[in-house]
């Protein structure tokens, strides 16, 4: 878990130029300048980061990274025993 | 018609190949520093120089979590808009936002933006396309990121007019001041055409210069001109209502006293051979300025370089105003930043009238015999100067003409 969520904080920043001191876990990702436009390239991002399928995960504004971790840890880890 | 209101100008906002301040920008121009570099997003081409702006956006100029999602030229509109606030000392706060407008000029919109992703898309077919690429490369887009910045709720509107686009907007800004539709309007344009695609495209009509020596390719009215070099930048002025701005103890720089506008209905990329689209657009500023030609001290023309540009503008030139005033082309410098042109040059006509100079042609060597009218050469000129008029030219036939007065 731990991984992905650093692998997520990565993402916010080398992609989406959010400071690295602006993230916290518990945050709505709106709250880092997410808008709707951003959350479908971020889910862009995670689908193509941890090979995931487009169907499974969905996120929305209000999401935070916490939230994510949660959507996103059971997918890798179905996945690794289908 | 009721009584028009009077235009002035409250605030300068400017990223050009000459720097990103107005210090930068005067100090290059008034010394003719020629800007034209090779650049390594156009290796391989025939023509793989311009006038570049380098190393933008840093994260002081553009907010990092901003820039990845918008276009160079919404990226340069935005720099210029918050240079020109702030040196209008805007308080959103307290002004009625409703009565902000906002009108920009611009001609290729997000082509770096479009440019990059079709490739991409060509590369790795299978990777979706970015969903910033619309809300990030769309013309009207620089407005729109300029409303949301300061939360300005009037008319925002983008004017497409090629090379006059940056004029025309200003004179569509002061027209809407003038019949008090606003209190203030931020207008200017925006270009970022600097891409294979768009060089190729222009290296093919045979537009750019293709000098040997790049940092003399850029010549305004010389004999040995042969086409213009491609540039990038963007230029906005906070234009606003003289009572407006005096009630808030704004500093004026000037007033825009003047603006005409035609179609030469001639030809698809080039001028008119007698100029008469462009001596209908100065005739109709003079007389929107009250003012006759003997008024006029200096002109800042189109001057692109280009043989056809620089031979009918100057004859036009001549049959309005005779060789009374000091005519420059600031390309020389700067190179030609496409829509964006007229709003910069808007800009360093509103600096000449501030501190009495018209900068030299920068390029200049052997003036054009047929040119007749007189040309600022290459030293600094200082006249004490009351009018400006600023001409700007652009494909499909475009004329726009603006004149700026001394404040009193």
């Amino acid at each position: 878990m731990r991984n992905i969520e650093q692998h997520i904080i990565e993402i916010l920043v080398d992609k989406f130029g959010i400071e690295k001191n602006q993230v916290t876990v518990n945050d709505e990702l709106l709250n880092f300048g997410m808008d709707s436009i951003a959350i479908i390239e971020l889910k862009f991002e995670l689908l193509k980061k941890f090979e995931l399928e487009q169907e499974d995960l969905n996120i929305y504004e209000d999401d935070s990274i916490n939230v994510l971790l949660n959507k996103i840890g059971p997918l890798i880890e179905e996945k690794k025993y289908a | 018609m009721p009584n028009k209101k009077r235009v002035v100008i409250s605030g300068l906002g400017i990223i050009s190949s000459a720097g990103d301040s107005i210090q930068d920008n005067w100090e290059n121009l008034t010394q003719g520093n020629v800007m034209v570099k090779q650049d390594p997003r156009l290796e391989g081409l025939q023509v793989d120089f311009c006038c570049p702006i380098e190393g933008f956006p840093t994260s002081k100029q553009i907010d990092k979590s901003l820039a990845w999602r918008i276009d160079r030229f919404i990226q340069f509109a935005l720099y210029a808009a918050k240079q020109a606030v702030a040196d209008a000392d805007l308080d959103f706060s307290t002004l009625n936002k409703k009565r902000v407008g906002i009108v920009l000029g611009n001609s290729l919109a997000g082509v770096t933006m479009l440019e990059s992703t079709y490739s991409k898309l060509h590369m790795e077919s299978e990777q979706p396309v970015s969903a910033s690429l619309i809300p990030g490369a769309m013309g009207n887009m620089a407005v729109g990121q300029i409303a949301l910045q300061f939360g300005i709720t009037g008319p925002s509107l983008l004017i497409g007019t090629a090379c006059a686009s940056g004029a025309d907007a200003i004179g569509l800004a002061k027209k809407m001041l003038e019949n008090d539709e606003c209190d203030i309007v931020l207008a200017g344009a925006s270009e970022a055409p600097i891409t294979k695609l768009i060089v190729s495209s222009f290296a093919s009509l045979g537009a750019l210069s293709t000098n040997p020596n790049p940092s003399e390719a850029s010549r305004p009215f010389d004999e040995d001109r042969s086409g213009f070099v491609i540039s990038e930048g963007a230029g906005i002025l906070v234009l606003e209502q003289e009572s407006h701005a005096t009630e808030r103890g704004a500093e004026i720089y000037a007033a825009v006293t003047g603006y005409g506008s035609s179609n030469d209905a001639f030809h698809v990329t080039s001028p008119h051979k007698d100029g008469v689209g462009l001596k209908s657009s100065m005739q109709q500023a003079l007389a929107d300025a009250q003012l006759s030609p003997n008024d006029i001290e200096a002109i800042n023309a189109h001057g692109t370089s280009t043989v056809l540009n620089d031979r009918t503008e100057s004859a036009a030139i001549f049959d309005v105003f005779g060789k009374n005033p000091l005519v420059t082309s600031t390309k020389g410098v700067t190179g030609h930043c496409l829509a964006a042109a007229g709003a910069i040059e808007a800009i360093y006509s509103v600096l000449s009238i501030k501190n009495n100079i018209v900068p030299p042609v920068a390029g200049l060597k052997k003036l054009d015999k047929s040119i007749n009218v007189s040309i600022a050469h290459s030293k600094i000129n200082e006249l004490k100067i009351n009018s400006v008029l600023s001409n700007s030219l652009g494909f499909g036939g475009q004329n726009a003409s603006l004149i700026f007065s001394r404040y009193n």
